[in-house]
């Protein structure tokens, strides 16, 4: 069951990406079925981020968290396949999926194409962990936050 | 919020990896699954035809509910949304190897449908261009070896085109005056 439960969480990342995600207040609970309630609340960090901040540039963000770690392997010719749709133009990130953008190991020059403009990615990780913090800090949950603030 | 770039080299936009993030993608494992997505339903989602839910697609079914929640949790889907999908190849090698297998159809048929194209485009664009050439040289030619008309007698205006004929005329003690044309114009 948690294994199910942790692909919930990432179908629910999944659609952030595609924006078409519930409320986070909504789906807390059954996101957090396996006691991983601060799991669940970092995806919800980026869904309040998208709301609050560049709703595209925290998408880019998630591009490249799914293209980078949800596969331990490098596909090279997924990854061939999908970044030359995307030098040209053909597709966008709400056609993406993270089956889509697993293993593929697209760099931020991918990323910045599909969002439509550059931006510092750091500086953006950097407020979402800053986001986190203010919603979170004082609410409870089972592990503490380990962001190393 | 200030979005702004700051100009920065390409390489140190590489050394962000936001591996904070990492341990939220992972933990994703091979799973057995009951039922599986069909042929068409996989073919839908590789052609990115499949909805997120119903309603154009707006919020993902998956979460709607608990039961809906439930269901996908057990892996038993009753209608098949993309999110579902896209979890249950993430976590199926059997489906896996379908989507790589559609895939890579669908990128052939793509591409040998676009170079056709390229080459009709490429091939028209060429015998256009023959055919504007050869009309031009063409123009030339008949300009080049057409020959000189002789130049226009210089009385061409003051020659006199037609002749007056005085003629008897059958009434007595009268003449008759009548023009004709010369031989030639």
């Amino acid at each position: 069951m948690e294994v199910r439960i942790e692909l919930a969480r990432l179908a629910y990342a999944e659609n952030i990406l595609r924006c078409t995600n519930e409320p986070p207040e909504t789906v807390e609970d059954l996101l957090s079925l396996d006691g991983e309630l601060e799991k669940a609340r970092r995806w919800f960090a980026f869904a309040e981020a998208k709301r609050r901040f560049d709703p595209n540039i925290v998408r880019g963000l998630l591009v490249y968290l799914f293209s980078h770690y949800t596969s331990a392997e490098f596909d090279p010719h997924k990854r061939e396949q999908l970044v030359r749709e995307i030098t040209a133009g053909r597709v966008r990130m709400r056609d993406l999926t993270i089956e889509r953008l697993a293993g593929t190991r697209l760099s931020w020059e991918h990323i910045f194409r599909l969002v439509g403009r550059q931006f510092n990615p750091t500086r953006e990780k950097e407020k979402i962990k800053e986001l986190y913090a203010q919603l979170y800090a004082a609410a409870p949950s089972h592990t503490e936050v380990s962001y190393g603030h | 919020m200030d979005t702004n770039y700051s100009p920065q080299h390409p390489y140190e936009n590489e050394l962000e990896k936001l591996t904070e993030f990492a341990d939220l993608c992972r933990g994703v494992e091979r799973l057995e699954y009951a039922d599986h997505p069909s042929e068409d339903i996989l073919r839908a989602y590789v052609a990115n035809r499949l909805l997120d839910g119903p309603g154009a697609g707006r919020v993902g079914a998956s979460f709607r509910d608990e039961q809906a929640f439930e269901q996908f949790a057990r892996g038993r889907v009753a209608r098949w949304t993309r999110p579902d999908v896209s979890m249950h190849i993430l976590t199926c090698a059997r489906c896996q190897q379908s989507v790589s297998r559609l895939r890579a159809s669908r990128w052939q048929l793509l591409s040998s449908a676009r170079h056709p194209t390229e080459e009709r485009s490429w091939r028209r664009r060429l015998a256009l261009g023959a055919l504007a050439s050869a009309a031009v040289a063409a123009i030339v030619a008949a300009l080049w070896l057409w020959p000189p008309s002789t130049p226009g007698p210089a009385c061409w205006i003051e020659e006199q085109c037609w002749q007056q004929v005085i003629r008897e005329s059958s009434s007595k003690g009268s003449i008759l005056m009548s023009y004709r044309q010369p031989g030639r114009f």
